[in-house]
């Protein structure tokens, strides 16, 4: 078997999971819909960030008591063989979907920020290459590159917030969305999706991570450091724009820089700022099609992991192209979609095997 | 290693005939093949359970015992064959009878043996042995010769490589085994100060060519009953020794033994340098980035082998290797420990930058200058635009031809005698410089990023760290001019995983970092002395810490 998983320790969980789940939460959701009556993304982020902590806990409260290793034995053993294959099917394209919007968001930024001239698919052709790239290095490469680009990622957001603090105004968080309870939650269950592809994909490599404990260590700890940095992050974009501003705006994290003038700065920090985020970006892709590959051998039996990588990169490409170059322009827009919906078919699916896997495992203890 | 299974079908399909596609493509991507790397920290905390596979190599062939003829004719005949004795006359064969009675023969090599050593306290001896004295080689050696270091062999291959070794063979009439005394009396180069490691403060001796020397200098650091050192061939076929040192009880018993199955492969023709034996145990050897360090200082290899890593030296060669080896220790220099703790931190933050300025620095100029004009301010890239009016050519390719400038100058001061180097780098910095700007062959911002970026090169204290890094500042460069600070972004992801995923004898290339392991112990900060007394974690030793001195507090 040649699945790449090697062995990484916690530090390294937590650095690759606080990553994806700050690069998801930060630039994949769709601020029309979030801000339609108030910015609530800063309310909403670190709620869904904890939903999706305490459905993270339950499955694998689960797979102890099934006595799973990963989520593809919980997988198999809650479903059996043809039923898991499709629901792994589903699990796999909603974390290339996962992967897909950051990168996707990212390589649009570019195009807007820096190469106006320069197609979609060219700028692609940088990205998605480094993605294969540390994919195909395995779990363990993915993690350490994780951790050595982790500090640096903060570092660059901290100082974002601080350079724009100056421009920060209170007055801008009226109208306070806490009055319709309602949508909050909903919005709430949907930022959770930002979350969940992270945690699945810690689910997905336990073995790498040495074991169920440490998994949850990692998830634990990463799931709250980042909804408290999306917390601060939205609550400093609230500060800085209103809700009506903020609902035309894309990736509006990196406007609040272009808000004080840095004229005489050597060094321009939105574009400063992308470029880091992008690295990160580029590792959340790394780490969600890895998973998904992972769990797609494990569950199907291939022995290499290597061709499963390189035909999901493929498709993640595919997808860039097909939306950027308008081809489908009948179907709703795949990012707003995954951003509204996509914690669904995580989390149905991954609850359903956490019920009947530990269910199973208590009727088999029984009869044992 | 193959699965069984994958063997089958393998086999099936080779009856059917469709064998050869499917296995050749197989074989090219290495498909269901696990990565068979040795492994050192599989888990981060404690023993390593599992070391992961290990790639099916063939171990050195032993010789064939060849007997040492009881008859010294016959063993004269046999040794004047082996040596060409007709036509290689530096090799002596000396008869002599024991105590005017037992014939004997002496055989060494003409300038590898002292003729002293020979005449007064072998040669003497023998002959004014007296008449009832007993010449089997138990009492010759017990009773007659005066020499301090003295063996017996029974294979002639082994008398033949002490010979070559610069030992004396002597063979006793009836004897079926050579007594071989340590005769060794090559000239050699003193001990004296590195060339390449030079510091302001600590030892300053170097090693030379000669192993005996260079063991003798480390064993004058390390005063312990632990220090264990294996002589070995080199696996070459010009029969180098080498000596492979570690602290037994120390050093991870796996660890050593997979120095010792590396060294075991090695089987060429010839090997002059540690450098030539480096390359045939390293694990990548396409890697850019050295996994093992080499070191001409003793003090350096002492503190590796205190901390539980395993050293070779080579005869012939005055760098020691020591592995395994990390990122922060081709990056610290033995300074930074013998400085005060703020002093010696302070100088490994300048390393990595000036580190971090040589590899990123002209990539980062070149994508700002050619694609985000936006981000420099005003006033810079107007002198920019100043300093580039007149040249013609691109500006990618003026930094390639600088960067390959500055190469050449360093490669050329590099290979030319001490005072004249300094002037050709004084000259090339300055004169070529100046003559580049006024020929309009390059911009003056252009030099300054060079030669910051050249500057910051040199910080790198391992002379092969610092060749990795100018020629991957260059692939950065390529990078930036392709697709700007995105190009740029993409080359630093794939070169940090790159080292990320190296590993150097089973120890993860980043670590003490990436993965943290359990140690307390800083990465680029220089932490407290105390902190020394317990090894990196990483190397897994047996005793992890080191006793504790009495009288300590």
């Amino acid at each position: 078997m040649n699945l790449r998983e090697g062995r990484i320790g916690v530090r390294e969980g937590i650095s690759i999971a606080a990553i994806a789940m700050c690069t998801s939460g930060l630039f994949t959701f769709d601020t029309k819909n979030t801000c339609v009556c108030g910015n609530a993304a800063y309310i909403t982020l670190p709620a869904g960030g904890i939903i999706a902590l305490v459905f993270f806990i339950i499955v694998l409260a689960a797979m102890r008591r099934s006595g799973a290793k990963n989520l593809s034995e919980l997988i198999l053993s809650a479903f059996g063989g043809t039923i898991g294959a499709a629901v792994t099917l589903v699990l796999m394209f909603c974390l290339l979907a996962a992967a897909y919007s950051p990168l996707s968001g990212f390589i649009q930024a570019m195009h807007g920020l820096f190469f106006n001239g320069v197609g979609y698919g060219k700028l692609a052709m940088y990205v998605l290459p480094t993605v294969l790239f540390v994919a195909w290095l395995g779990f363990e490469t993915i993690g350490r590159t994780a951790k050595c680009f982790a500090l640096l990622l903060l570092i660059v957001l901290v100082v974002s917030i601080l350079t724009a603090s100056s421009e920060f105004e209170t007055y801008r968080l009226y109208p306070f969305p806490g009055s319709d309870i309602g949508l909050l939650t909903r919005h709430a269950f949907s930022q959770s999706g930002a979350f969940l592809p992270a945690l699945l994909s810690l689910l997905i490599t336990c073995t790498g991570l040495q074991g169920v404990h440490h998994a949850k260590k990692a998830g634990v700890i990463a799931a709250l450091i980042s909804a408290f940095v999306c917390a601060a992050a939205q609550l400093a974009v609230s500060l800085a724009f209103t809700y009506t501003e903020l609902g035309d705006l894309f990736m509006p994290l990196f406007r609040i820089n272009n808000l004080k003038s840095l004229e005489t700065h050597l060094l321009r920090m939105d574009k400063l700022a992308h470029i880091a985020w992008l690295i990160g970006g580029m590792l959340t892709g790394s780490f969600y099609i890895y998973s998904a590959s992972l769990l797609f051998s494990q569950v199907f039996g291939v022995r290499d992991i290597r061709p499963v990588l390189s035909s999901n990169v493929l498709l993640v490409g595919l997808l860039i192209i097909i939306d950027f170059e308008g081809i489908m322009r009948f179907l709703p827009d795949p990012r707003a979609a995954n951003a509204e919906y996509g914690f669904i078919f995580i989390a149905v699916p991954t609850a359903l095997a956490a019920f009947i896997g530990a269910v199973s495992a208590k009727k088999r203890r029984k009869h044992s | 290693m193959k699965p069984e299974s994958n063997n089958e079908s393998n086999n099936h399909e080779s009856k059917q005939g469709g064998e050869g596609i499917r296995s050749r493509l197989e074989r090219f991507f290495a498909f269901d093949r696990h990565d068979m790397r040795y492994e050192l920290t599989e888990r981060e905390a404690g023993e390593p359970k599992n070391f992961g596979g290990r790639k099916d190599i063939a171990p050195q062939g032993e010789p064939d015992f060849r007997p040492v003829p009881a008859d010294i004719n016959a063993a004269e005949a046999e040794l004047r064959t082996v040596f060409r004795a007709d036509i290689n006359t530096d090799v002596i064969f000396r008869r002599l009878n024991i105590a005017g009675k037992t014939p004997a023969l002496i055989v060494y090599m003409n300038g590898m043996a002292s003729d002293e050593t020979i005449a007064d306290f072998i040669m003497r001896p023998l002959m004014t042995a007296k008449q009832d004295a007993d010449t089997s080689s138990e009492d010759i050696i017990n009773n007659i010769l005066q020499v301090s270091e003295i063996g017996t062999e029974s294979d002639l291959n082994l008398v033949i490589t002490a010979i070559t070794d610069g030992k004396a063979a002597l063979f006793v009439q009836g004897e079926s085994e050579a007594i071989i005394p340590e005769t060794r009396g090559f000239e050699k180069r003193s001990v004296s100060t590195t060339e390449n490691e030079k510091i302001v403060r600590g030892p300053k001796e170097g090693f030379t060519e000669n192993l005996r020397t260079n063991i003798t200098l480390v064993r004058r650091i390390i005063h312990s009953d632990d220090l264990v050192v294996e002589f070995r061939p080199a696996g070459c076929d010009n029969n180098i020794r080498i000596a492979v040192m570690y602290r037994d009880g120390v050093a991870n018993r796996t660890l050593i033994e997979e120095v010792k199955r590396r060294l075991a492969k090695v089987n060429t023709r010839t090997i002059i340098d540690t450098g030539m034996l480096d390359q045939f145990i390293e694990g990548d050897g396409f890697s850019p980035i050295p996994q093992t360090l080499a070191t001409e200082r003793p003090d350096r290899v002492a503190s590796f082998i205190m901390q539980g890593a395993v050293s070779i030296i080579a005869d012939g060669s005055p760098f020691a290797l020591i592995m395994p080896i990390t990122l922060s220790a081709l990056m610290n220099s033995p300074e930074d420990i013998y400085m005060r703790k703020p002093l010696g931190t302070l100088l490994r933050i300048v390393r990595y930058a000036g580190a971090l300025i040589s590899l990123l620095l002209p990539g980062y100029f070149v994508a700002l200058a050619l694609y985000h004009q936006g981000l420099l301010s005003t006033e810079v890239l107007s002198t920019v635009i100043q300093s580039r009016k007149m040249v013609f050519e691109p500006l990618p390719f003026e930094m390639l031809l600088l960067l390959f400038v500055f190469q050449l100058i360093r490669e050329a001061g590099m290979r030319v005698p001490g005072s004249i180097g300094q002037a050709i780098g004084v000259i090339g910095g300055l004169i070529l410089g100046q003559a580049a700007v006024a020929a309009n062959l390059a911009s003056s911002v252009m030099l300054i990023i060079v030669a910051l970026s050249g500057l910051g090169n040199f910080c790198v204290p391992d002379y092969s760290t610092q060749i990795a890094a100018s020629y991957s500042r260059i692939a950065f460069v390529i990078a930036a001019w392709l697709g700007g600070l995105l190009g740029l972004a993409a080359a630093l992801v794939v070169f940090t995983a790159y080292l990320a995923n190296m590993k150097s004898f089973g120890v993860p290339f980043l670590a003490p970092f990436a993965p943290k392991t359990l140690s307390k112990r800083p990465f680029v900060i220089r932490g407290k002395l105390g902190m020394h007394h317990r090894a990196e974690d990483y190397m897994n030793t047996h005793g992890d810490t080191l006793p504790k001195q009495e009288g300590k507090s």
